[in-house]
């Protein structure tokens, strides 16, 4: 129980560790932009470069499910890519509601900013 | 046999657990029923959350099916949020209707929260049920469901909850004269993920 207890916070301090602004993820290319269902003019004007990308996951903080679905519009109009974490390699989403989430080789976690996106 | 009394459901298998902080003044009428996950794996920590935090919902049916009341159902709770469409996301809008869903959303230069905020104004006014539900006539029911962020998913509502679900619902359908037309799922009624209470059955 101890064992599980203490593995659970490194895991937890290895998370704020690798995903803290200071060191957030790096984008290296963007895969898709793209809607969810019909919505395809609502979301005409919902592009990123990589380096608008870059700027979210910069300033974005990692939030639970519950803050996201509580604080935040999840909508049909996304941004997705590839990135890196230190030595990992990483997959992320960037939802036109300010929401994302990034799942890499050893952790996953979902990200949230109210001013981080371009529109 | 459950009663309703001053807003509480009173109940074998239902119980009390009220948290003031999440109540929000009166709640005048009762038209429609929102179900809700929690995102959480255990109901303390959505217990925890509704300590500090002014989001929650009337209801809470744990992993073992035990449903616990946490707001009075005579008042309001904050678990909506912005509405949608709804003539807009069941194809049904007149095209006057439309033209004035479309000039919402489709309007330029304004933030994307701009427009889900401007959609929610204009629809809000709209009487139940041309509208979807609101803090204002709604009760949420919450179960309690993990999200995974690698699947990007919340988890399966289990049969035990599902069960616990519908002799819940069953009972408001008498006490508010309401029917299956007016139970939905949050992500139904606003923007929020896809895959909340997309288990869950009635
Ligand atoms: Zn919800």
């Amino acid at each position: 129980m101890v064992k599980e207890i203490a593995l659970a916070a490194l895991g937890l301090l290895l998370l704020s560790c690798n995903a803290h602004s200071d060191n957030p993820l790096r984008v290296t290319e963007i895969t898709e932009i793209g809607t969810e269902g019909s919505s395809g003019d609502f979301c005409a004007d919902f592009v990123l470069s990589e380096k608008q990308a870059q700027d979210y996951f910069g300033h974005a903080r990692v939030v639970t499910q519950k803050t996201v679905h509580d604080d935040y519009d999840v909508l049909p109009c996304f941004v997705r890519g590839k990135g890196t974490l230190g030595n990992q390699r990483c997959e992320w989403e960037i939802n036109a509601g300010g929401t994302g989430h990034v799942n890499c080789a050893q952790q996953s976690y979902l990200t949230a900013c109210k001013d981080c996106l371009p529109r | 046999m459950a009663t309703l009394k001053n807003g509480i459901l009173s109940a074998p298998h239902v119980h009390q657990r009220i948290y003031a902080g999440l109540e929000k003044g009166h709640l005048p009428h009762v038209h429609a029923l929102v179900i809700h996950q929690t995102g959480a794996p255990t109901a303390q920590h959505t217990f925890n959350s509704y300590q500090n935090s002014g989001h929650g919902a009337h209801f809470l049916i744990d992993k073992s099916g035990t449903i616990y009341q946490t707001a009075h159902l005579n008042r309001k709770t904050h678990h909506v949020g912005k509405i949608k469409s709804k003539c807009y996301e069941t194809r049904i809008c007149s095209k006057a209707q439309l033209q004035a869903v479309a000039t919402i959303l489709l309007q330029k230069g304004v933030s994307y929260s701009a427009i889900t905020k401007n959609l929610h104004d204009a629809e809000k006014i709209k009487a139940y049920p041309d509208r979807y539900p609101l803090n204002e006539d709604s009760i949420g029911i919450e179960i309690v469901g993990n999200y995974n962020t690698q699947a990007s998913a919340y988890e399966s509502v289990s049969a035990v909850q599902n069960q616990s679900l519908q002799w819940l619902l069953g009972e408001l359908f008498g006490f508010f004269k309401l029917s299956k037309a007016d139970v939905y799922r949050h992500p139904a009624v606003s923007y929020k993920t896809a895959t909340e209470a997309s288990t869950a059955t009635w």
